[in-house]
């Protein structure tokens, strides 16, 4: 893995928060729409996605040369190739139920298309449609999932007053928020009356948990934001939250 | 939800349907053997008190069904292992074979009966949240005579139960249709066999009847402490349905025209065409080029639509969408959200279920060569006219003002157009009038089109050449 690249903007953040109370916490969404999401929400993803979009103000990310350090106000579990494991759970659902919706797309469906069509029907090449069976204008019908639950809970080592004020930027859960999935009813960060652990009661993991040595039961997949990031993926015990989601 | 000052307000407005809705589901089994398509449904968690929940009026019910019902003794191991809902459900579904016993009644009837029933009543369950309506549905879809007075009792105990339990029961059909009608078959044997006669001719042992007695979690289970939640699917308009309609395709339609590049002046290539129109589509092999953030930032900073919407080139996706819509059916199942999202203002006493109900058409000469030409029903749900959607737009963290407007632009150009949703609109179907609140952000609208007209020239060579202003073309064909 390359280098661990600090930027300027998200380092500023950084020293913001530098002395701030971290106390156990738990993170509660509502939603008013189904969420569609087929892997589990880390709360120190949605963290890491708002303290980017604020400190760089909606610019792009710049494309740098390895992952970069991203500060956020939660407690540090340790460091693994120099990049964070922060004190944080996925969200767990409160009385899930599944479903399936689909969506359509039909790529001619438009008012140009056949207008384009039949003013060039005199040309030598008449602008014809592409096909709608197999190519990039295919029409295709995909499955989505559906996960609608009472509320969705993580737990953390945090600052409550920084985890508020970032989840002010956040509307939506899971993904497909495009199509109306995933829509905030509201947030919730409360103090966490008990020891806060990686683990639930029964010694599963409630994050992704890197290992050193995989002893056949685990997944090479992302455990530190951004969790897509391919190279910092490591062989990893899965989260519990992946069973339900 | 209090957001960020950096975060544009949501964007919301009433829309009303002018006339009826028809809105499919897009699912694959959405159309049953009875050529219904059924309206689009997306999954909910309700509260029971959402439904008409009473907490000691349904135990209390719950129990009296049982009394009105009494079972075979040989049965009811059987029936501990299910849950309180199926424990509805099977009792309701048992009325058929037993009531229209022997070789069966109607399209009840022949060794395919009981799958005749299976798909009736997957139907039934998906389109109606109470059992008198399903009962109804069954019945006309199978062509069954009126029960006799002997079911009088049976069926009003079913029928007076709370609707939260009847909706759940019909939530338990919909999961394990097939566990429910196999369960009913068994029952109504036991009952049936409780006749010596029957017993004697069917070869059967006789049984003796008593009456159940739910378990302790059983009630709790269907019952609960009022805290409990059902799932269930209702009827609503798609987010990708308001996706398209109201924002990307009258964007395209507007950015086409103000540019001069409709049909009858100048056209654009199919790439570009699909790509407003439909989002695009990455090509086979699709290499993402090292500058795709430097095509996609010319091109979000030159088009505030693909800045909004954003969609696939040949080679790369963009990140991702400024602008995200939902919308909720104004009903009784949706208050707690549209009275939330709207201080309160905007709710309903109608259930969803009484706003949706089906068409029916037919259609005439239809077969080919050799074959008979004959008459085709086929029916689909509608939303009845009238009925209130609250639609919500909402914008990423520091989203554009041009962004906000262009999509602003095209709500108006969307109700201009003559505001379809859904389908049949040739048949008269799925209009809606829109009233917009009164928003200053609707003179960023205003400025996206002085924006258009005053960068015409570079904005339509962009299109033309299919670069959106980036160095290289982003979309061939």
């Amino acid at each position: 893995m390359r280098g661990v690249v600090h930027l300027s903007d998200l380092d500023r953040y950084g020293e913001r928060l530098a002395g701030l109370q971290m106390r156990p916490l738990r993170v509660t969404a509502r939603t008013v729409t189904p969420v569609a999401s087929n892997d589990p929400v880390a709360l120190d993803a949605v963290l890491a996605w708002t303290m980017v979009v604020e400190q760089l103000e909606g610019r792009p990310f710049p494309r740098v040369e390895g992952p970069v350090w991203q500060p956020l106000p939660l407690a540090l579990d340790r460091l693994i190739d120099g990049l964070p494991l922060w004190q944080s759970t996925d969200f767990m659902p409160v009385g899930l139920a599944r479903g399936m919706s689909h969506i359509h797309r039909r790529t001619g469906d438009n008012p140009y298309a056949m207008r384009g069509l039949q003013e060039t029907l005199s040309q030598k090449r008449p602008r014809r449609y592409p096909s709608e069976l197999a190519g990039p204008y295919m029409n295709f019908r995909v499955p989505e999932r559906r996960n609608v639950a009472e509320s969705w809970s993580a737990t953390c080592v945090g600052n409550k007053a920084e985890i508020e004020r970032l989840l002010s930027y956040v509307q939506f859960f899971g993904k497909a928020p495009k199509r109306g999935c995933g829509f905030i009813f509201d947030w919730e960060v409360e103090l966490l009356d008990e020891l806060f652990s990686l683990y639930n009661e029964s010694g599963e993991p409630l994050r992704p948990i890197p290992v050193e040595w995989d002893t056949g039961v685990c997944v090479q997949q992302g455990w530190t934001p951004p969790y897509w990031l391919k190279e910092t993926w490591r062989p990893c015990l899965s989260s519990a939250a992946a069973r339900f989601v | 939800m209090i957001l960020n000052s950096h975060v544009p307000a949501p964007f919301r407005f009433l829309m009303t349907a002018a006339n009826s809705v028809a809105h499919g589901e897009a699912g694959a089994n959405s159309t049953g053997p009875n050529n219904t398509t059924l309206f689009a449904r997306e999954l909910a968690l309700l509260k029971r008190e959402q439904l008409g929940y009473a907490p000691a009026e349904a135990k209390e019910a719950f129990k009296s069904l049982f009394e009105s019902f009494p079972v075979a003794t040989t049965n009811i191991p059987y029936l501990h292992t299910r849950s309180g809902a199926e424990l509805i459900a099977i009792i309701f579904t048992a009325q058929y074979p037993l009531i229209y016993g022997g070789t069966g009644d109607g399209l009840f009837s022949g060794l395919e009966r009981y799958q005749y029933l299976v798909t009736r009543l997957t139907d039934a369950a998906a389109s109606f949240s109470t059992l008198p309506s399903v009962w109804g549905y069954v019945a006309r879809k199978l062509a069954l005579p009126m029960y006799p007075e002997s079911a009088y009792s049976v069926m009003a105990a079913l029928y007076t139960l709370p609707t939260a339990l009847q909706a759940a029961a019909l939530s338990a059909v919909l999961k394990s249709s097939e566990l429910i009608v196999m369960s009913a078959r068994m029952i109504a044997d036991g009952v049936k066999a409780s006749s010596e006669d029957y017993a004697r001719k069917a070869k059967v042992s006789p049984t003796t009847l008593e009456v159940y007695s739910p378990t302790d979690s059983q009630i709790a289970e269907i019952v609960g402490d009022g805290d409990k939640t059902i799932a269930i699917r209702l009827p609503a308009i798609s987010g990708n349905s308001l996706r398209h309609n109201l924002l990307r395709a009258p964007a395209a339609t507007r950015l086409l025209s103000e540019l001069g590049l409709q049909p009858d002046r100048e056209i654009v290539p199919v790439g570009v065409e699909r790509f407003l129109y439909s989002g695009g589509n990455t090509q086979k092999g699709a290499k993402s080029p090292a500058a795709a953030d430097l095509y996609e930032a010319r091109a979000r900073e030159r088009y505030p639509t693909i800045d909004a919407l954003g969609g696939s080139t040949d080679q790369f996706v963009m990140t991702r969408s400024a602008v995200s819509i939902a919308g909720w059916i104004v009903c009784r199942e949706n208050n707690w959200i549209t009275e939330r999202r709207t201080d309160g203002n905007i709710r309903s006493d109608a259930s969803i279920f009484d706003l949706v109900t089906e068409t029916t058409r037919t259609r005439a000469g239809i077969g080919g060569k050799d074959a008979e030409s004959g008459q085709m029903i086929f029916s689909y749900e509608t939303l009845a006219a009238g009925t209130p959607v609250l639609v919500e737009v909402n914008f990423q963290p520091f989203t554009r003002d041009l962004t906000v407007g262009s999509m602003l632009q095209s709500l108006r150009d969307w109700q201009a157009e003559g505001g379809f949703i859904g389908a049949r609109s040739a048949q008269g179907h799925s209009r809606f009038l829109a009233e917009f609140p009164d928003d200053d952000r609707f003179a960023w609208a205003d400025a996206y089109l002085q924006y258009l007209q005053e960068n015409k020239i570079e904005l339509a060579e962009g299109l033309r050449a299919a670069t959106f202003g980036a160095e290289v073309k982003l979309c061939a064909a």
